[in-house]
């Protein structure tokens, strides 16, 4: 209304349009009375003229029924003569009624009444007359006096009607101008209406419009309150969501009074109901502690005053007694005068946040003074100090036990608040020895776990309670220290209030309790660690092997003092400088090194010496990086040493075969008379001389055999042999000294062909001392036997069995040991060295096998070894489908070094030693190329050639022949149709043999037999693809589009077509195969056209040929095709 | 095929020279000519032209494998066999000398009651190879 108010011009303006329209009223009302008087008017004069009329038609209508009576004579004419008489009568005086107003009418009304009346007696008389004598009745009624009172009667009547209608026409016209001047002002009226109607709406509108605002504005207004209320509401309930449970409340105050709202949940917080907890603020009076109230309160105030901001946090005791700890934060609501009428907010309760935050200062604490004390009592008075002061606790003490006396408990250490008023009960406490098991702390320290005592006043075994009431101490609480399972303290407090036993307190004790097992533990640790460290480092600072940590970039990240000495550098000149300063080129081959178990390698000095070096790489984590651990073992001396032995061995071996050589070279000549005959004597003595002379010789063999197969340094150069034609060779090579024995030997038959993977000297030298010794030990005239046998393990056995002495009982565990024999006197007397089996048993060893003996005194001795089978192909763990090369080779030298290189490049390898072998091979196995040497054993390497060019014509075997002068042989050979891909000359240069492996590459190719089958029936392919098997590779294209691809990649030679594909004819195809000079073989469902057939070599049609039919034709094709190359 | 007759045999140990002289001309049929040192052996091996080449390997002053290399270098020599008579036999070192291009070696002490035979053997087998190839 404060708008409206404010604009005053309004209420004029409304005044005067009500003046306006109530003046505008009056004069329509007034219109309206002159227009009803004139209309009244108007209907008097017409009432008057039809009364008049009717008055006239009265008359009439009873002079009628008279006359007609009289005419008639019927009486019911009449019978209403008087009614008829009584209503002119009446009509008359209604007449006069209205016309009183008009004198000139009443006068001429007053001479019509007259008139009338008269005419009514007459009537009467009349009818009376009639009804006595008809005639009279007639004859008056024919009169001329009844005539002319009617007449007059009508006359009178007109000239009232005429009058009467002279009044109308005045007065409709008074009538008319009325209505017309009534309907002017109504219409001026109306128009003034219909303004102010417009203008009071727009007025209104506008106003209407200002007063919806406002009612809006008050609509918000509300809404907002109801939010703010529902906020509340919902800040409550986030409140207590966020606070696990009902933990958060609202208060809602009106300062200066008493009236305080606390909703429910405060109130339930504190354990009281609605009516328990009054809305006063002396309810909140009576809960706070008295520590906080005066704090509380001066925030209050001044936030009311200052409106600074409040926000605290204090304690509330709650119905149980307990003090809870509360956040509670508040806002006022100010009048205009700044003055806060309204204060609310809320609490949240925070006892158990603050218990933790509590906690977690203790732990921190104890944490640090656990780390910051030098010593366990240091460390204990902090501690139970920290505790103490952060639970508000008021006495503390750690007790211990005296492990070196009385086993007695002590207290170690003791602290109390400087607020308690006497330190007696310390002291006493100070004083206690009490035994495990007995009195309070005997029976806590026994019962090993945390112990809670609600009042120690109330506990019997509780000795100190005359002081502890003098402080008021009643709860107190225990818990044990233990360093692994075993408690070594206990730590003892004291409060002033009785509390209840607390969940997470007894948690928060665990913890500290492992902090302090842990630090006990670490304390240990640390001094064994501190102790196994200088150990560690005295080690590793002492190890004679240099010992670098490296990084991924190969910087040093540490190293020893041996490190730097091996250099002849200082640590610090060492470190972060790059491992390549030590040895250049490791890092590049660190990686392959990494995969060796040691590995050597050249380091290189200060002074840029080299030095060699035996490494020791691995890998380990250290925290986030990679790092790469080296031991560097300088080997200079090793090597040194290792070579001075080897000269050792090697003079040793020279200088003593060369007077050896003199001697016995002599003594054999001698022996053999080639100088002159001896006497036999001299023949005795000379053989005397020849015998031990070779036993020498032998003797330095075998010491210098087995020194090198024991120190590993004996290369076994292994190859793939079949045992049995070993075994003929050391049965060969032992005849002429079974011979010497009158022994025979055997090979026992049957014999498996078994393959070994072996040695062959060395598994010859093994076989000749088996055999030498059993022929040594063998009676006269027996046999010696041996014998080859495949076990089911995989592995043959070749036992060598005599029919001797056997080996005595006691002797047996010892055989295989050095410079042992049964019989002294028998060895001197058989010649042995005494190092045989001793050598042999280190062979087999060597060779994967395992050698062993089955003796029975007096009835012989068996010998077996057993080595595992190989595989014919020596793949060396190569994939299998690798390309096989035969090696034939006489010479075990130069054929390692062909397979060494072979295998390099990705060839599986046969050694053959023979032509003979080697044609049994080629049989047997499918190699894939020929390596030979010119000179074999049993046949010329070119005479094998020939034998295979000629046994197999259409397959060209590659071949590389080796020979001395091969340059000059490939000359001579020039021309023949040998076919040699190359000659590689000996001594064999590795890069000529690598030349020859590419030639046998690129034969191979050439050999592979290429088709292309264009096909579309995937089936077909594989069929055909398995009935060609390895004969040939077979490409398959399914289109014309695949097969021209197919064709543009590669060569073919051969292409086997279907005409019927799926994007074409296969005769498309056919002048391109013929440009390009390739057979095609058309294998068709439909017949071939004929106009074609000069591109084709033959057409089969599918469901007339069978598989071996195409297969015959291919392989036909394919000859002629080579025919065509060849020739 | 010639028969293998004229040998030329070097070797620093006097005892040695004698013993093999004495097994391959006394018993072998073989005329040899021995030399003390590898330096006297190049000096005369043209003059003598042997058939075939006994080289002992440690000798004082030019040993033998030098001497080899330089009898290897004259190309009157290319078609004569050396053989490597030595007490430095074991396995690696006999790969070495055959790596080098001696066609056998025989190691020490040697059968003096063979050494022919063995020499022949030696000079059929290298020329199978030469026919062979012929």
């Amino acid at each position: 209304m404060k708008i409206l108010t404010s604009k005053p011009y309004l209420n004029v303006l409304f005044a005067l349009a009500i003046i306006l329209l109530c003046l505008c009223g009056y004069l329509v009302y007034q219109q309206m009375r002159k227009l009803a008087l004139s209309n009244s008017w108007v209907i008097h004069s017409y009432q008057i003229i039809s009364k008049t009329n009717h008055l006239q038609s009265l008359i009439n209508d009873g002079e009628s029924r008279i006359s007609f009576y009289m005419l008639s004579s019927n009486a019911d004419l009449i019978k209403n003569i008087n009614l008829i008489v009584n209503e002119i009568e009446k009509t008359f005086l209604e007449l006069g009624v209205l016309m009183q107003d008009n004198t000139e009418q009443s006068n001429t009304l007053k001479i019509l009444g007259t008139a009338i009346k008269t005419k009514t007696d007459r009537m009467h008389v009349l009818i009376s007359n009639y009804q006595q004598n008809h005639d009279q009745g007639i004859a008056i009624a024919s009169s001329q006096a009844r005539y002319d009172l009617k007449q007059t009667i009508a006359a009178l009547i007109k000239e009232i009607n005429d009058r009467e209608l002279g009044l109308l026409q005045q007065r409709l016209n008074d009538l008319n101008k009325d209505f017309n001047n009534f309907n002017l002002m109504l219409l001026g009226a109306s128009a003034l209406g219909l303004l102010m109607l417009v203008l009071s709406y727009i007025v209104l509108n506008y106003h209407l419009k200002q007063r919806e605002n406002l009612l809006t504005v008050q609509e918000d207004m509300e809404n907002e309150l109801l939010i703010i209320n529902e906020d509340l509401r919902q800040s409550e309930r986030r409140l207590q969501l966020a606070t696990e449970g009902n933990t958060a409340g609202i208060w809602d105050w009106i300062p200066g009074t008493s009236n305080v709202f606390y909703s429910d949940s405060f109130k339930n917080n504190l354990g009281y109901s609605e009516e328990e907890f009054p809305n006063t603020v002396e309810s909140f009076e009576k809960a706070i502690h008295p520590e906080d109230h005066n704090r509380v309160w001066e925030l209050v105030t001044n936030h009311l005053e200052n409106n600074t901001p409040f926000i605290t946090e204090y304690r509330l005791k709650s119905k149980k007694g307990i003090y809870k700890w509360f956040r509670a934060a508040g806002q006022s609501l100010r009048d205009k005068q700044g003055r806060a009428t309204r204060m609310s907010g809320f609490i949240i309760d925070i006892t158990e946040s603050k218990k933790n935050t509590q906690y977690l200062s203790i732990q921190y604490g104890i944490t640090r003074a656990l780390i910051e004390s030098r010593s366990l009592e240091e460390m204990s008075v902090k501690i139970i100090q920290i505790i103490c002061e952060g639970l508000d606790w008021k006495m503390g003490s750690i007790w211990r036990k005296d492990e070196n006396k009385s086993n007695d408990l002590y207290c170690l250490a003791s602290w109390q608040k400087p607020s308690l008023k006497d330190d007696e009960f310390q002291k006493a406490t100070m004083k206690i020895r009490t035994p495990v098991g007995k009195g309070l702390i005997g029976k806590v320290w026994q019962a090993q776990k945390p112990v809670w005592i609600n009042d120690v006043m109330e506990e019997e075994t509780f000795t100190r309670k005359h002081l502890a009431k003098n402080l008021g101490l009643h709860s107190a609480f225990y818990f044990p220290v233990f360093e692994k399972n075993k408690v070594v303290g206990l730590m003892e407090f004291f409060s002033h209030s009785k509390e209840a036993t607390d969940e997470p307190l007894l948690n928060f004790f665990k913890t500290i309790g492992f902090l302090l097992e842990e630090y006990i533990q670490r304390e240990l640790n640390k001094k064994q660690l501190i102790e196994s460290e200088k150990y560690k480092s005295a080690i590793l600072e002492s190890a004679l092997d240099g010992i670098v940590t490296i990084n991924d970039q190969g910087e040093i990240i540490s190293c020893n003092a041996q490190t730097a000495t091996i250099f002849n550098y200082s640590i610090y000149e060492l470190n972060h400088k790059s491992i390549e300063l030590l040895m250049p080129g490791l890092l590049s081959a660190l990686n392959e090194l990494r995969t060796k178990e040691v590995s050597e390698f050249t380091g290189v000095k200060k002074n840029g010496g080299r030095i060699p070096c035996e490494l020791t790489i691995s890998k380990m984590q250290l925290d986030e990086t990679a790092a790469t651990v080296i031991i560097i073992r300088d080997i200079t001396e090793r090597k040194k040493i290792d070579q001075m032995k080897n000269e050792f061995i090697s003079i040793v071996s020279h200088e003593l075969r060369t007077p050896l050589t003199s001697i016995q070279g002599s003594l054999d000549l001698l022996a053999d008379e080639t100088v002159g005959p001896l006497s036999d004597d001299e023949k005795q003595l000379i053989n005397i001389a020849r015998n031990n002379s070779g036993r020498l010789i032998r003797l330095i063999n075998d010491i210098l055999d087995i020194q090198k197969i024991e120190s590993g340094k004996t290369e076994f150069k292994l190859n793939i042999y079949e045992i049995k034609p070993i075994i003929e060779e050391a049965i060969a090579a032992n005849e002429a000294y079974a011979q010497k024995f009158n022994v025979k030997l055997k090979l026992l038959e049957p014999y498996p062909n078994s393959v070994v993977n072996v040695d062959k000297d060395k598994l010859l030298q093994a076989l000749t001392n088996l055999i030498s010794n059993a022929i040594k030990f063998s009676p006269e005239k027996e046999t010696v036997e041996i014998e080859i046998r495949e076990l089911p393990t995989r592995m043959v056995r070749v036992s060598i069995r005599d029919k001797g002495p056997g080996i005595p009982k006691e002797f047996q565990p010892l055989i295989f040991q050095k410079f042992v024999q049964a019989d002294s006197a028998a060895t001197r007397k058989r010649g042995g060295t005494g190092l045989g089996l001793s050598i042999t048993k280190a062979i087999i060893d060597s060779l994967n096998g395992k050698i062993n003996f089955i003796t029975k005194e007096n009835s012989g001795s068996m010998f077996y070894f057993e080595l595992p089978i190989a595989n014919l192909v020596d793949n060396y763990g190569a994939p299998e489908n690798l390309p096989i090369i035969l090696i034939c080779e006489p010479d075990d030298e130069t054929a390692n070094i062909l397979q060494n290189i072979f295998r390099q490049n990705k060839f599986n390898t046969i050694i053959t030693h023979t032509a003979a072998e080697a044609k049994k091979v080629i049989n047997q196995a499918n190699i894939d190329a020929l390596i030979t040497d010119v000179v074999l054993p049993d046949q010329s390497g070119i005479s094998l050639i020939k034998e295979l060019r000629v046994t197999n014509p259409s397959y060209l075997l590659p071949v590389v022949v080796i020979s001395l002068a091969a340059t000059q042989n490939v000359q001579k050979l020039k021309g023949s149709a040998l076919s040699i891909l190359d000659w590689i000359d000996k001594p064999i240069e590795q890069f000529r043999v690598i030349q020859a492996v590419k030639h046998i590459r690129a034969q191979m190719d050439a050999n592979t037999v290429k088709i292309l089958y264009v096909e579309d029936d995937k089936d077909l392919i594989t069929v055909i693809q398995k009935a060609i098997g390895e004969e040939a590779t077979i490409i398959s294209a399914n289109t014309i589009k695949d097969a021209s691809a197919a064709m543009r990649r590669e060569d073919f030679d051969l292409v086997i077509l279907d005409l019927l594909l799926p994007d074409g004819s296969g005769i498309e195809l056919l002048p391109e195969f013929s440009k390009r000079h390739i057979p095609v073989i058309v294998f068709s469902a439909y017949e071939f056209p004929e106009n074609y057939a000069k591109y084709v070599k033959s057409a089969l049609i599918k469901s007339k040929t069978s598989n071996h039919d195409l297969l015959k034709l291919i392989r036909t094709t394919l000859g002629q095709k080579e025919e065509e190359v060849g020739g | 095929m010639e028969d293998l007759q004229k040998i030329m045999l070097v070797e620093d140990e006097e005892d040695i020279r004698t013993v093999a002289t004495f097994a391959l001309e006394k018993r072998g049929k073989l005329t040899v000519k021995s030399f003390g040192s590898g330096q006297e052996a190049l000096e005369n091996v043209l003059n003598y032209n042997p058939q075939l080449i006994l080289l002992d390997v440690m000798m004082p002053g030019m040993d033998g494998i030098a001497t080899f290399k330089a009898l290897r270098k004259m190309p009157e020599l290319v078609e004569v066999p050396i053989i490597f008579m030595t007490a430095k036999a074991q396995q690696n070192e006999i790969a070495e000398y055959k790596a080098l291009g001696a066609i056998e070696v025989i190691s020490k002490p040697f059968d003096s009651s063979n050494l022919a035979n063995q020499l022949r053997e030696i000079w059929k087998k290298y020329h199978i190879e030469h026919t062979s190839s012929t």
